[in-house]
């Protein structure tokens, strides 16, 4: 994947994975490398002057065993290194067929312990524990008729800051720029999702997908995404040319301020905030992107298995009250090679 | 309260459609298990995909999950 946008940030991203399922057993593995470049204006003014250049690498490893005919267990675990932190989760889940399979129901448990400092000081070491559950249920409306509906919370404890921010504080009615503080945001924070997501077959090699998300947080933060999708396959799907769009719109945490304004007090020590951030994806934003891909299986008989496949996106992002960027237009490319014997 | 009467919504709309659930013969579960069915956000494209999302928006999760079994995985 390589993704650029117009506020100089660049990632390339090379990723292998592999999957294997077999009667009764399933497992597979990942591995991927993000190569960062940015510079981007909120970066340079809040936290690193020079913008910054780093490698994040993580890999991911599961398996599966079904227990009992339509009855999985899963478990998970993924590595994510960055030059300032170390992210380690942990997953397991477990998903039941019932009603003669025309019911899926799941249920998910993930850990993540996360250790970050600012890179080349070690005496920075904070730490974030989150706890996740997830459940759904896949439930058959028709042969052609999927309807998933998923529910989700997550708890979140520990440092949530970034270590390299700083938030501008402005006092008086000229809005003078009195200060930049590090910045800070409450400890514990609860999300919770709820997600409702359409799968049909329409017509013959047709199929589409309509999802819409409602997000919550305990930090005041609310959200609603919605994702559709179109996907059609030609020559005996040896083609598939896949169209989608989503949209999502946010508003701001309850803390968040375009501006902090301190009081007044001439010479006296500021009334710092409790709470502040300078991090615009807490601020009120809209965000849409729209992409396609093309899959083609390779015209070979030895090689039918592979599928190679190419995708382009736009994301477009609105920023209603954050002041040094108002948008952010990114484009992203993919390339994919997948071999399914 | 909003966010409580959308859930009682959510679950009872989930509980609606249980109740509509339809049988699938053996020869009907193709459509479901074709690849183009399983859930949009799933695969190591789709991952990297929601990846720059989630980093690019404060509200994140939920839209992965469920989707395995009815012979569609």
């Amino acid at each position: 994947m390589y993704y650029a946008d117009d506020d100089a940030v660049t990632v390339v991203s090379p990723t292998l994975g592999a999957r294997y399922q077999s009667e009764g057993v399933r497992a597979s593995a990942q591995l991927a490398v993000d190569m960062v470049t940015a510079a981007s204006v909120d970066l340079v003014s809040a936290a690193s002057p020079r913008g910054y250049e780093e490698t994040r690498k993580e890999a991911t490893l599961g398996a599966g065993l079904e227990a009992a005919r339509g009855v999985w267990f899963d478990a998970s675990h993924a590595v994510s290194v960055e030059p300032d932190s170390v992210t380690r989760t942990f997953g397991i889940s477990h998903a039941h067929d019932v009603l003669d399979r025309r019911v899926t129901l799941s249920l998910d448990y993930g850990l993540g312990l996360t250790r970050f400092g600012r890179a080349g000081e070690p005496s920075l070491d904070r730490s974030r524990t989150q706890h996740g559950v997830t459940g759904g249920a896949s439930m058959v409306l028709r042969p052609t008729l999927v309807l998933d509906t998923v529910f989700g919370v997550e708890f979140v404890s520990g440092a949530q800051e970034n270590p390299y921010r700083f938030v501008r504080l402005y006092r008086g009615e000229a809005m003078r720029h009195a200060t930049a503080v590090p910045e800070a945001v409450p400890g514990e924070r609860r999300r919770q999702t709820a997600t409702l997501r359409l799968r049909a077959r329409p017509f013959a090699s047709t199929f589409g997908q309509a999802a819409y998300r409602l997000y919550t947080d305990t930090w005041g933060l609310t959200g609603h995404t919605a994702l559709v999708r179109l996907a059609r396959g030609f020559f005996t799907d040896r083609l598939v040319l896949t169209a989608e769009l989503r949209g999502h719109h946010q508003g701001a945490a309850s803390f968040h301020r375009a501006r902090y304004l301190v009081a007044v007090e001439s010479d006296g020590p500021l009334e710092v905030p409790r709470y502040r951030t300078a991090d615009k994806e807490l601020g009120g934003l809209h965000t849409l992107r729209a992409g396609a891909h093309a899959e083609i299986s390779l015209p070979v008989r030895a090689a039918e298995a592979f599928r190679l496949g190419f995708g382009f996106d736009l994301l477009h992002i609105r920023y209603r009250d954050f002041e040094p960027l108002d948008a952010r237009t990114a484009r992203i490319y993919t390339v994919d090679l997948t071999y399914e014997p | 309260m909003k966010r409580y009467q959308a859930t009682c919504a959510l679950v009872t709309l989930a509980l609606t459609a249980l109740a509509a659930c339809a049988p699938v013969r053996p020869w009907e579960r193709g459509a479901l298990a074709h690849r183009c069915m399983r859930p949009a956000q799933q695969g190591a494209r789709a991952i990297l995909r929601e990846h720059v999302v989630a980093v690019r928006e404060g509200a994140t999760g939920g839209m992965g999950a469920a989707g395995a079994g009815c012979g569609c995985d």
